[in-house]
């Protein structure tokens, strides 16, 4: 892809790229590392496919260099309020809400890739399991027990963190 | 107690999906149902505009010329495409010719040399023979690290540890507060090792050779300023450092 139209991406998609990669990596710095993977992987492999929505294309890419960075480095999302707090109010829900979506990056990292399509199109893009189930096809009750293992997963690492800071 | 299951984005019942608002945010078309419930629904409304307005900022902050030129030495810094095929294998096979050339040298406790340039890290597990580590090698907590550091000049060497969980430290000489004296074209391991402890995540060392007398504790602080960065960096005056990343799983 040539500059002029990478520059015209980034500047109508950019900030909505490095707020995702934030809300699963958690890190600024992190965020920035998967923005510029996202972009460099766009500038070698070209555009979005005739008629493919593009911010939903380059939020697929953007996760998947968010997931690549966090296996590359092999670090977890940290679920610190001063991080939090650059994430805006909607879709964040309650304070401890807030809190355990920090946990959401490493749930999705951790899952199948079916679960966490799911996961994200739920917890990430807002949609309700009916509209889920009619974006990817799977039936309404696929995605009601993927979201449950999702669940699950995301309760066993709040516990972990929970009894790691009691035993701090 | 187990935590009340994770809501999804809070929306009213007629509201778009975050991820509708997010993309007309960027300018994407919306059928007109979508649309017109925005303009009069005061909380999409709102929040398309905080997106919109963030969005500016954002380009405002960080014009995309200047995004331009961080994605070019991005590039430049990472493998060329067609050569990425090999790198893996290549990567396989040097520490392998490494080893095939060292390990009977190595075998010996005392005797144990190193050819060739600057910094190189061996492990020993469980009393076995002691491995090279290439970049991104994989340790695990307990295992045992020995460095040799090969200059054609004498000087003095510190070599820094930065963990996973953003530690800085001294693993030669172990814990001091300043370098130690190196001799020219020093090719034995360097006196005693150090034992990884369960930090996860990747191992940072970074060996500092100076002609002069190093202190640690600025390079540290400066190592734990830069945790979490994707490459850490040191700089002193005359020195020169060499890095290895490496991974650390139990």
């Amino acid at each position: 892809m040539d500059d002029a139209r990478l520059a015209q991406l980034y500047a109508q998609y950019g900030y909505l790229v490095h707020r995702r990669c934030l809300q699963l990596l958690r890190r600024p710095e992190d965020a920035e590392d998967a923005l510029q993977e996202t972009f460099l992987r766009v500038k070698r492999y070209g555009g979005p496919r005739e008629g493919d929505a593009t911010l939903a294309w380059l939020y697929t890419i953007a996760q998947r260099c968010c997931f690549d960075l966090m296996e590359r480095t092999g670090r977890e999302p940290p679920a610190e309020e001063s991080q939090l707090a650059v994430l805006e109010q909607r879709g964040e829900g309650s304070p401890e809400d807030a809190d355990r979506r920090a946990l959401l990056g490493l749930a999705l990292r951790q899952l199948d890739g079916k679960t966490r399509t799911i996961g994200v199109l739920h917890f990430l893009d807002g949609y309700t399991q009916e509209e889920v189930a009619a974006r990817t096809g799977y039936s309404r009750r696929t995605i009601g027990k993927k979201l449950q293992q999702f669940e699950q997963r995301i309760r066993q690492l709040w516990q972990s963190r929970a009894s790691l800071e009691e035993t701090r | 107690m187990s935590p009340p299951p994770l809501p999804p984005s809070p929306r009213g019942p007629h509201c778009p999906p975050a991820a509708v608002l997010e993309a007309l945010s960027a300018g994407e078309p919306a059928p007109e149902a979508t649309r017109s419930h925005v303009a009069g629904c005061p909380d999409c409304h709102g929040q398309l505009e905080a997106l919109t307005t963030a969005r500016e900022a954002f380009v405002r902050a960080r014009p995309p010329e200047l995004f331009l030129r961080q994605l070019e030495r991005r590039a430049a810094s990472q493998p060329r495409r067609g050569l990425r095929w090999w790198l893996p294998v290549l990567g396989a096979c040097v520490p392998l010719l490494a080893l095939l050339v060292l390990v009977p040298r190595l075998g010996q406790d005392d005797g144990v040399r190193l050819k060739g340039g600057a910094f190189r890290v061996v492990v020993s597990r469980d009393g076995g023979a002691p491995e090279l580590l290439g970049p991104d090698a994989l340790v695990r907590p307990g295992d045992a690290l020995r460095f040799a550091y090969e200059s054609t000049e004498a000087g003095h060497l510190l070599v820094l540890e930065l963990d996973g969980r953003g530690n800085a430290s001294v693993f030669h000489p172990y814990g001091a507060a300043t370098s130690a004296p190196l001799a020219a074209a020093q090719r034995e391991f360097l006196p005693g090792s150090v034992v990884l402890d369960d930090a996860p995540g990747p191992e940072w060392l970074l060996a500092v050779f100076s002609p002069r007398p190093l202190e640690a504790a600025p390079l540290l602080e400066a190592l734990r300023a830069q945790a979490g960065r994707a490459e850490p960096t040191l700089s002193c005056p005359e020195c020169g450092v060499s890095t290895i990343r490496l991974q650390k799983r139990p």
